[in-house]
């Protein structure tokens, strides 16, 4: 075990590595910089844009700013957000919570969704109702996540007003609401935002759940409970389910990404205030600290989600242990 | 009787009482609730020497009182109408190169010190310091030589010359900084300080709290020297995605909106708790032609032709193209100036929508019609790209229809659509043919120096398309010096005729701004340069308050 988790992680760090160079490289290559959009304005000489330039040392040549980039991360310096005018490591201190509790809820209320949905769906196989849940989760997946979001802010928030359209807490109200009601008023903002990306995310999970479920159902152990006697839902939740599990662990290492990507969109639509939105309008005005350092953190949560996939596929399954 | 004096004194007590009670009541009326503004952005920061975005500049001109403000009709010439605010008073020297201000000692900064004259010209010093990065820094150093301290409450500000318009930029610009809670702090970092985050002003309202990407929250003043904000706070909520915004404004979770995108104008109309108000705008499109050619040094193969823009800009039905795009939403621009400034003049002769004139000079200029129905002269096709950026929604819906017009006239246009860093970038390394572009202006015609005039075409400056006619910049400059407005509007009518014969670029449109609020909400008439500007006299109607109106706890 030692082993495999020594493996990941130098895996994990080249790879955390090489993404936060390219991206390096990608956003300086890009047209712009931080002062570009932000100082275009007829009054601003393009003596004042220099010196702002000069200031954080974007006049320097590239491969100087890297090697600085690099020695003030080793010290922990992230540097300073130019579109949101705070220290960078109080922006991500704002906002990756955030984004964790928001992917959090969604990976958890997808994977139970998920999970229940395929079981259910290879227990009826060939069934009209599983024909019916089958094409509703084909049409969750080839919808567009903005366009879930929008129709889920219509109907909820705007036609029936049972959530509020936006944000993550009430702007107005949260401050003077007791620890119970603040709690829930999380939660209210949370159910849309974090319902439709548990939709896409239970769509998803439920056809590998539904294709691994059939593949253990006609195993000869599941054969011996049945004839012995086990009531069927016995046999379906306590053996097969746990042993189409294992597949399932590792897909939820793939899963991250995703919905590291699904956040972006949902939560620019809900106004919700993590990484995902954060890193859209930083790399739209060019916020070179900001953007690297979202980089790192999304790079090193999928990374550590990953690994904590394969570790825990290959607690559950010790035949894994022994290919690494 | 001592039963009946004790009755009687108490009487007298209850009454007196009750005509305090009602006193207060009468003071009291309409004061209260918290008026929630749906924005797209941030602020990016809040102290005011570098502040450009709307919501920063409604932040921290709420948190910061000026020395002046312009009044309603919003004249730019000299002081007649201007509010006093900081300064009680103001009086000018013999030779009108110096403003004396006289500051209401009553004035306070929110910490308690009082504000003094020393703030003003501490001000100017951050201002004009290239190390601070000021959007106004430049303007300022051209204009104001210094500011001498009288006393406490008294400065006097210096001009390097008269201009009409000296005390309009300089109140309209300069805003007093404490120097006690910032002198100290390193000029390069003033932006980066905690200052810049949560500021102390000294005007009707006081800072709460900005949580980058969700609110920022502002509080009345209960002591403000000019009497206290009717409202009890202010809330931006920020959300990045217009239609979030709309949303939050439809279900009632925001009140006010400045500027409502034409396509959801139908349903806000139709709402019975909305109500919609029209605004005067500052902003115009245009189409500019590039005259130079950036790699050869040059004028440009085809825009260093005036005939051949002429003929272009005849080719182009603008009225069509903008009701189009604009529905009843916006006007065709008549020049390089917004129908709200004074110095406006939609009297100029333009180059109206003549395609057979258009065809007509093309023919003449030898550029002739192809089998492929392109015009080409000696080979040469006539077609060039326009690019424009996608951060206007406009402008990308407005180009294919120029692009489709000019091919009827037999032109033809590659439309390129930018990111709109890139955008920039080819604008200011002037790496274009023609762009797709607009400009937001002030109450005051003085930016028309940066953007058209030969001083804004050198590197750097706003002028992208090198238009340069010292004819032109001389009425620029005689209308901007001109004491007498009469006078001064003769110079600019003079000027925008000049631009629009020489067409260097086409003038398209002048958005109509429509702003959505709840009816709740009690708004005088919104400034068009600045819609916050009235909302310490705003309030929200008694009898149609929420919950969030009531939730909350006073502090001094």
């Amino acid at each position: 075990m030692r082993r495999l988790l020594v493996s990941r992680a130098a895996q994990s760090a080249v790879v955390i590595a090489l993404v936060a160079t390219l991206a390096f490289v990608l956003i300086h290559l890009a047209p712009g910089d931080p002062f570009s959009t932000s100082l275009d304005d007829p009054r601003v000489g393009s003596e004042i844009r220099d010196r702002q330039r000069a200031l954080f040392g974007y006049d320097r040549p590239l491969p100087e700013q890297y090697v600085r980039w690099v020695g003030n991360l080793a010290r922990g310096e992230l540097g300073y957000s130019h579109t949101l005018g705070s220290p960078v490591a109080e922006v991500l201190r704002d906002t990756v919570p955030h984004t964790l509790l928001l992917m959090g809820t969604a990976l958890v209320l997808g994977l139970i969704g998920g999970v229940a949905l395929g079981t259910w769906q290879a227990s009826r196989r060939g069934s009209v109702a599983e024909h019916a849940a089958g094409a509703a989760i084909l049409f969750a997946l080839s919808v567009p996540e903005f366009l879930l979001a929008l129709g889920a802010l219509a109907l909820f928030a705007i036609h029936l007003r049972w959530l509020p359209v936006s944000g993550m807490v009430d702007p107005a109200m949260h401050d003077s609401m007791g620890l119970v009601r603040r709690v829930a008023d999380v939660v209210r903002h949370l159910a849309l935002p974090a319902g439709t990306l548990a939709l896409v995310t239970a769509a998803g999970v439920s056809r590998y759940q539904r294709t691994a479920v059939l593949a253990v159902l006609p195993e000869d152990f599941l054969r011996s409970a049945r004839a012995k006697g086990a009531r069927r839902s016995v046999v379906l939740v306590r053996h097969a389910l746990r042993n189409a599990l294992g597949p399932l662990i590792a897909i939820c290492g793939l899963l991250l990404p995703a919905l590291l990507g699904g956040a972006v969109v949902v939560e620019r639509i809900f106004a919700w205030p993590g990484m995902g939105r954060m890193m859209v309008d930083a790399v739209g005005g060019r916020d070179y600290p900001l953007v690297l350092a979202g980089v790192l953190a999304g790079s090193v949560l999928v990374a550590v989600g990953g690994a904590a996939a394969d570790v825990l596929a290959s607690l559950a399954d010790p035949r894994l242990r022994n290919r690494t | 009787m001592r039963l009946l004096l004790t009755t009687l004194q108490r009487g007298a007590k209850r009454s007196l009482a009750a005509a305090a009670l009602a006193a207060a009541a009468c003071e009291n009326a309409g004061r209260g609730g918290t008026l929630i503004i749906a924005s797209g952005q941030d602020p990016q920061n809040l102290f005011p020497p570098t502040t450009d975005r709307v919501v920063a500049r409604a932040v921290t001109e709420l948190l910061f009182d000026k020395l002046a403000d312009v009044g309603p009709a919003l004249n730019t010439i000299g002081a007649a109408g201007f509010q006093p605010r900081l300064a009680r008073s103001w009086d000018w020297s013999r030779d009108s190169l110096g403003v004396t201000f006289h500051l209401d000692p009553r004035a306070r900064w929110q910490d308690g010190h009082a504000v003094r004259a020393a703030d003003v010209r501490f001000a100017l010093d951050v201002y004009t310091d290239t190390l601070v990065g000021s959007r106004s820094g430049a303007d300022l150093r051209s204009r104001i030589d210094s500011i001498s301290v009288g006393d406490s409450l008294t400065c006097t500000v210096w001009f390097k010359e008269r201009t009409p318009e000296n005390f309009y930029n300089l109140v309209n610009t300069l805003i007093p900084l404490p120097v006690h809670l910032l002198g100290r702090t390193p000029r390069d970092s003033l932006e980066r300080s905690d200052f810049a985050r949560a500021p102390v002003g000294n005007g009707p309202f006081r800072f709460v709290r900005w949580e980058p990407l969700q609110r920022v929250e502002i509080v009345a003043t209960e002591s403000f020297y000019r009497g206290r904000a009717k409202l009890d706070r202010v809330i931006w909520t920020i959300a990045p995605v217009m239609t979030t915004l709309v949303q939050q404004l439809f279900a009632g979770e925001a009140d006010f909106m400045d500027e409502l995108p034409p396509a959801d104008l139908p349903a806000a109309a139709g709402n019975p708790d909305l109500r919609i108000v029209r605004r005067a705008s500052y902003g115009y499109g245009f189409l500019q032609f590039n005259l130079h050619d950036n790699e050869r040094s040059a004028a440009h193969r085809l825009f260093g032709d005036r005939e051949l823009r002429r003929a272009l800009t005849r080719a182009l039905d603008r009225a069509t193209i903008v009701r189009s795009v604009f529905d009843s939403l916006g006007v065709v621009a008549r020049g390089p100036f917004v129908r709200a400034q004074w110095a406006a003049d939609t009297t100029v002769a333009q180059l109206g929508f003549d395609r057979a004139a258009a065809v007509r000079t093309l023919d003449s200029l030898g550029w002739r019609v192809g089998s492929d129905g392109i015009r080409s002269r000696a080979g040469i096709p006539l077609e060039f790209t326009v690019i424009v950026s996608t951060a206007s929604k406009n402008r990308t819906r407005l180009a294919p229809l120029v692009q489709e017009q000019w091919r009827q006239a037999g032109i033809r246009v590659d439309l390129q659509s930018l990111d709109d860093n890139a955008f920039n970038e080819r604008r200011r390394s002037r790496r274009f043919d023609a762009l797709l572009n607009g400009l937001a202006t002030t109450p005051s015609p003085s930016g028309i120096r940066q953007s058209w005039t030969s001083s804004g075409a050198k590197e750097g400056g706003f002028n992208a398309g090198r238009y340069e006619n010292a004819v032109f910049d001389a009425e620029v400059d005689s209308g901007l010096a001109a004491g007498a407005p009469r006078a001064a509007k003769a110079h600019f009518r003079a000027a925008y005729q000049i631009i629009a014969d020489d067409a260097p670029a086409i003038f398209l449109y002048e958005p109509v701004t429509v702003a959505a609020m709840s009816r709740r909400l009690e708004t005088g008439p919104l400034r068009g340069d600045a819609w916050w500007s009235g909302i310490p006299a705003w309030s929200i109607v008694a009898n149609e308050r929420r919950r969030r109106d009531s939730t909350f706890s006073r502090s001094p």
